[in-house]
């Protein structure tokens, strides 16, 4: 598995009937992102009741920073782009069972896109075809520009 | 723990609302506990036809109200490579996924990770708690 940046990951989808519009219209939507990562950020263990770990606080700056990375990104293109630019906030948003966060888009029609998040500079990167090719795993290394949380030293 | 997959029917699993949204099914729901050693945990449904939320009944009360009920075929499990053994515990057909335990899950994540979503894609959702519930977003 290679590290690999994120447009080149997602640009696997090409260019999908539901690609998405300018991104604008998600910069609320983007905001919501961030404000439920640092939602995590006071989660405890168990906070499933089936014994999942905390969520990982170097996890949570590594999805803060990606996050914040994809909305920069996002709110600099006033066009549509492919799926791979991610202009649309991740479908999904939760902590794994052993403090990883987990970042999924779902593209109708072609398939789905995950990003686990497991410590402030690394993510796997999973892409699952609906056309049958085999599933893709990805090694992402995250951009720390932004990855600050006020109250803490990342 | 025996070994006895049957060649058909379903399995059951207890699925928290937060590892849904809009009613499709995570793939972290069929991932394993650090305390699942021995594998995730499943219930023959054979055993609770007509009221899978029975498998809930050990679940805290207080908890209860937030899981749903999933059902998985045993023909797309053992299309996974997937196997089911009993392993008796305080609810009758309990059993679990071997392959999905958390050593094995830990020694080849990105094997498991595929495996988790494949079984979340073919997992219906056969019980929903009656009140809506915060779901991953």
């Amino acid at each position: 598995m290679t590290a690999t940046a994120l447009p080149q990951l997602f640009a696997e989808f090409g260019n999908t009937p539901d690609a998405p519009p300018p991104a604008e219209p998600y910069l609320a939507e983007w905001q919501k992102a961030v404000d439920r990562l640092l939602e995590f950020w006071n989660w405890t263990a168990d906070w499933d009741g089936e014994g999942a770990a905390a969520p990982n606080r170097a996890a949570l700056r590594g999805a803060l920073a990606l996050v914040q990375q994809l909305r920069d990104s996002a709110a600099s293109s006033p066009q549509p782009r492919g799926p791979q630019f991610l202009d649309r906030p991740p479908d999904r948003l939760l902590p794994g069972r052993e403090g990883e966060v987990i970042l999924e888009w779902q593209f109708p029609g072609s398939g789905y896109a995950e990003l686990e998040v497991l410590d402030a500079t690394t993510a796997n990167g999973m892409l699952v075809f609906a056309d049958g090719r085999p599933t893709r795993f990805e090694q992402v290394v995250i951009a720390l520009a932004s990855a600050g949380i006020a109250g803490e030293s990342a | 723990m025996s070994d006895t997959s049957p060649p058909s029917g379903y399995v059951l699993r207890r699925v928290p609302a937060v590892r849904l949204s809009g009613g499709v099914v995570h793939r972290d729901a069929f991932g394993p506990t650090a305390q699942d050693t021995t594998g995730v945990s499943v219930y023959r449904e054979e055993l609770y036809r007509n009221q899978p939320e029975a498998i809930l009944v050990d679940v805290p009360e207080a908890k209860r109200g937030t899981y749903f009920v999933v059902r998985v075929s045993v023909d797309g499990l053992t299309a996974l490579g997937l196997t089911i053994a009993d392993e008796p515990a305080a609810l009758p057909g309990h059993a679990v996924i071997p392959e999905l335990a958390r050593p094995t899950r830990e020694a080849n994540r990105a094997w498991a990770n595929e495996v988790q979503a494949k079984l979340a894609a073919i997992a219906e959702v056969v019980y929903s708690p009656p009140l809506p519930l915060p779901t991953s977003g």
